[in-house]
């Protein structure tokens, strides 16, 4: 038996970008190999991702999408970006959403509304942000505990970054893992095992809804 | 934890080769002090790492006995290694079928080289009992666009191939009349290493941009030679890259450098697997124990089935399922999980291996499906 599908439609949000201390660095591309392993181990099992469009990632996500069928991926796209998405947008593989608004804000509520997981990873922290301003990964893990206190949220250590300083704190996250296996989560730079307890986390979710 | 499976070493030789008989002998049982040394035609414990050995000569060539018992190991996949005195005088026009097709190593060391005497047995040996890796060249993809981006791939394709990568190029490495896409997506499997040589041809490619996809989505490692200042390349925007400085006299090394830093810089995949696995049984208290040659247990005490896992960075095709079905069939109450390579297993490939198990108890992953299938296998 290959893995068995049994996610049952459960949608997880993926909020993760590279954080600037490893641009040009060998674990650059950890980045993409994580978006592969996860989504692939996601649709697979049955699962539905939503996440926020990048001219960069889409592609590769389309490409790993687009094997599992049409509409397994939420695309959400900030109506501003209009014209400059790449073609891949377009694919079947996507249900792609257009969202207006001054900035972010009404995009990742609509995309933490939707999802019934979430995950974590890298992203930019205060100090190499915008001056006074929060860490996109910060907001967007803040706003879907304000939705699902009880989460389930899964944040890594996988590429530093704000994710990895949120991580530090892993007896805090709600979710089905166990500590030892959070605390892995949360320190661990191996792609694979980070990918592989997430979807040990998301079957436990749906195994046992409670 | 219990202790691995002894290695077997099954030794073939007749009278007629007695002096190179006894000198291989005496080497294999130097070198594995820990291995089982066995003239009998018997087929080795499959779960434990096994060599059959076979001195070359005109008795063994017609041994009825032996040939048969070659056969036999042939079908179980035991590795068989042929040797001889000096492969360079050595009449191998009598060698039967079982042997002919295998790469023979002889005893005296090649023309030309300082090896000592058997070493070039030793090693083969060592291999394959999975005591030392195989040494092969590194293999190198060149994506680039023909445009702006032929000349550097010359030269990189010449510098590399001559410092020992097998490196591949698309007018170089394909045949004539051969459909040229599929064939190039086939070779970017099999790399270890993709170098994109970014220009602004490259950059508007669409092939370009499947190789990179593809080579992101199979997981081989990927670098940069940015050739202008205008990149990056949409796909890989923060992807560790090289300025090409076409001034420089150092170019090339500077560039077969970095490919092999980048190379050198994943993590085996033996190893990863470990890790996972080590995780799991740690996080459950499991006992996880190597029970052959890339074959590991893991042992969850009481009356729980045990787990039999063959873990190789291979895909997952009929042989090697057939092979762990076999294996774990010798082994009493255990059940079977072949994990394949790092990359995706396509949704047809799973489709086919869940007809091909039918109600075996196989399973079937991708690494980064393991910890979550281990845990429904083992039922913790």
């Amino acid at each position: 038996m290959a893995t068995p599908r049994d996610l049952d439609n459960l949608s997880v949000f993926l909020s993760g970008s590279l954080p600037p201390n490893l641009y040009g660095t060998p674990r650059a591309l950890d980045l993409q190999q994580f978006i592969v392993a996860f989504v692939d181990g996601l649709l697979a099992a049955g699962g539905r991702l939503v996440f926020g469009g990048h001219p960069s990632l889409t592609p590769l996500v389309e490409r790993v999408a687009r094997v599992h069928g049409a509409g397994r991926v939420d695309l959400y796209q900030w109506e501003r970006f209009r014209g400059s998405e790449p073609p891949e947008a377009h694919s079947e593989a996507f249900n792609l959403h257009w969202i207006s608004g001054d900035d972010l804000t009404p995009m990742r509520e609509l995309m933490v509304e939707r999802a019934e997981a979430a995950v974590f990873l890298g992203g930019k922290t205060a100090d190499e942000g915008p001056v006074g301003g929060k860490p996109g990964i910060l907001d967007e893990y803040e706003r879907f505990l304000s939705h699902r206190s009880t989460g389930p949220v899964y944040v890594l250590g996988l590429l530093d970054g704000e994710a990895a300083r949120l991580a530090e704190t892993f007896e805090d996250h709600p979710n089905p893992l166990a500590p030892a296996e959070r605390q892995l989560l949360g320190k661990t730079t191996d792609v694979d095992l980070a990918a592989s307890l997430v979807l040990a986390g998301l079957r436990r979710q749906t195994a046992d809804p409670a | 934890m219990t202790d691995p499976p002894r290695p077997t070493i099954i030794f073939l030789a007749r009278d007629d080769a007695s002096n190179l008989r006894d000198r291989v002998r005496d080497l294999l049982a130097r070198n594995h002090p820990d291995a089982e040394i066995t003239t009998d035609l018997e087929l080795p414990d499959l779960a434990a790492p096994s060599i059959v050995v076979a001195v070359l000569s005109p008795e063994l060539h017609v041994d009825a006995e032996v040939q048969s018992f070659l056969k036999q190991a042939i079908d179980h996949q035991i590795p068989i290694l042929p040797v001889v005195e000096n492969l360079d005088t050595y009449d191998f026009g009598t060698t039967p079928p079982t042997v002919s097709g295998r790469n023979t190593k002889g005893w005296q060391p090649k023309g030309g080289t300082d090896a000592a005497e058997g070493a070039d047995i030793a090693e083969a040996v060592r291999i394959q009992l999975g005591e030392a890796p195989a040494p092969r060249r590194k293999r190198v993809f060149i994506s680039y666009a023909r445009r702006d981006g032929s000349a550097i791939a010359e030269a990189l394709y010449e510098h590399l191939h001559g410092h020992y990568y097998e490196v591949f190029r698309d007018t170089e490495t394909i045949e004539g009349a051969v459909e040229v896409q599929p064939r190039i997506m086939e070779e970017i499997v099999a790399r270890d290493f993709v170098l994109l040589i970014d220009t602004p041809a490259a950059r508007e490619s669409s092939w370009v941009d499947a190789e990179v996809l593809e080579a992101l989505v199979e997981r081989v490692p990927i670098g940069v030679l940015a050739v202008d200042q205008v990149g990056p390349h949409r796909l890989l925007p923060h992807v560790a890259r090289l300025a090409w400085d076409p001034k420089a006299d150092d170019r090339l090394e500077q560039a077969r450098h970095f490919i092999g830093g980048l190379i050198g810089a994943k993590e085996s995949f033996d190893q990863r697997f470990q890790r996972i696995l080590d995780a799991f049984a740690g996080v459950h208290g499991l006992d996880a124990e190597k029970a052959g040659h890339r074959l590991h247990r893991l042992s969850p005490g009481g009356k729980a089935r045990p787990l039999l896992i063959e873990a190789e960075a291979a895909r997952p095709t009929l042989e090697r399922l057939h092979r762990l079905h076999k294996t774990q069939r010798t082994q009493r109450r255990h059940r079977g999980l072949l994990v394949s390579g790092d990359q995706p297993i396509p949704p047809s490939t799973r489709d086919a291996i869940d007809w091909a198990v039918g109600r075996a108890p196989l399973s079937v992953a991708a690494l980064f499906e393991t910890y979550a299938l281990l845990e429904s296998l083992m039922d913790v």
